[in-house]
């Protein structure tokens, strides 16, 4: 192991964790629920968390890649590098109707989906008719 | 009968709904394309090429190799929603293609691929021609003697830089 590269990549970290990324996100609506999905290439579930306070859910996955494990390690080993060790980060603040405790996520393939279900009030219902 | 007018309206209504649902809070660098972010590195034998592919399956993705590029072909597929009343898209779908030229001859049949939490990474092989090569310096020799490494002394340059940087080996 190089020394002299280690002390170059630990500045290339330190540059590139300066950056965070807003993952792209869709979001749908459905009758009852809303459904966010987020792009998080290398994510694994227990890189993400999610969190809501005060009505702004807070989405963070710190996505590492260890330079020693899994990139270079020698001079001139770096050909390109479009995309780094940042995190990804992205903050929403969600409407009144939503029922945050009731919120779920799944990790699938770098892509998360977070089921928001509304709240019971605002769903349609249909009322069953009792024959007497 | 909806006009088209009015039809996108409604449409727009919907999406304004959504906008006051999930107002976006905060900063940060937009990732949303589809042409997928790549890295690439080297090493004495190998080229080794990440690409951030979320939500591609193995299928969706084709790898051609010549004797030195590489390109990356893919499509992701938006399955639009069952149910949805109002759609708000960032993430990127369609088809992409990526050639990177390494500059070296590679081995086309030594490429291995692996896709894992959505990123791809691809090794690929240099050709025993282009493999960067340690070359041992020899001593002055006595003519008609067969060449040997010279005897160097203990410490590289590599430990001399370390113990000029403490900064570097305190990691």
């Amino acid at each position: 192991m190089n020394t002299n590269t280690t002390a170059i990549q630990q500045r290339e970290h330190a540059k590139h964790a300066e950056v965070t990324y807003r993952p792209g996100t869709d979001f749908i609506e459905f009758s009852d629920r809303y459904e966010m999905v987020f792009d998080l290439p290398g994510a694994t579930a227990d890189s993400v968390s999610l969190t809501i306070d005060e009505g702004v859910l807070t989405l963070e996955a710190s996505v590492r890649r260890d330079l020693n494990e899994r990139g270079p390690s020698g001079d001139n080993a770096w050909i390109a590098r479009e995309f780094g060790v940042g995190d990804f980060r992205r903050r929403v603040r969600i409407g009144e109707d939503i029922d945050d405790e009731r919120m779920t996520a799944s990790l699938t393939d770098g892509v998360l989906t977070v089921t928001l279900p509304k709240r019971a009030a605002r769903q349609a219902r249909r009322i069953e008719i009792n024959p007497s | 009968m909806l006009s088209t007018m009015s039809m996108l309206r409604s449409f727009d209504e919907l999406s304004r709904r959504l906008d006051r649902a999930f107002e976006s809070v905060g900063q940060g660098v937009a990732r949303t394309q589809l042409t997928p972010a790549l890295n690439i590195w080297q090493d004495a034998e190998t080229l080794t090429v990440e690409a951030e592919l979320p939500g591609f399956r193995r299928e969706d993705i084709e790898i051609l190799a010549t004797h030195d590029t590489l390109t990356i072909r893919g499509e992701r597929v938006r399955h639009d929603p069952q149910g949805a009343e109002a759609v708000r898209y960032e993430r990127s779908f369609g088809r992409f293609e990526r050639t990177v030229s390494f500059g070296v001859p590679i081995d086309p049949d030594g490429i291995s691929a692996s896709l894992r939490d959505g990123v791809l990474r691809i090794t690929v092989p240099k050709t025993p021609e282009a493999r960067a090569r340690r070359i041992e310096v020899t001593g002055e020799l006595p003519a008609g003697t067969n060449p040997r490494p010279a005897e160097l002394p203990e410490t590289s340059p590599e430990r001399a830089g370390e113990a000029s940087n403490p900064e570097s080996s305190r990691a």
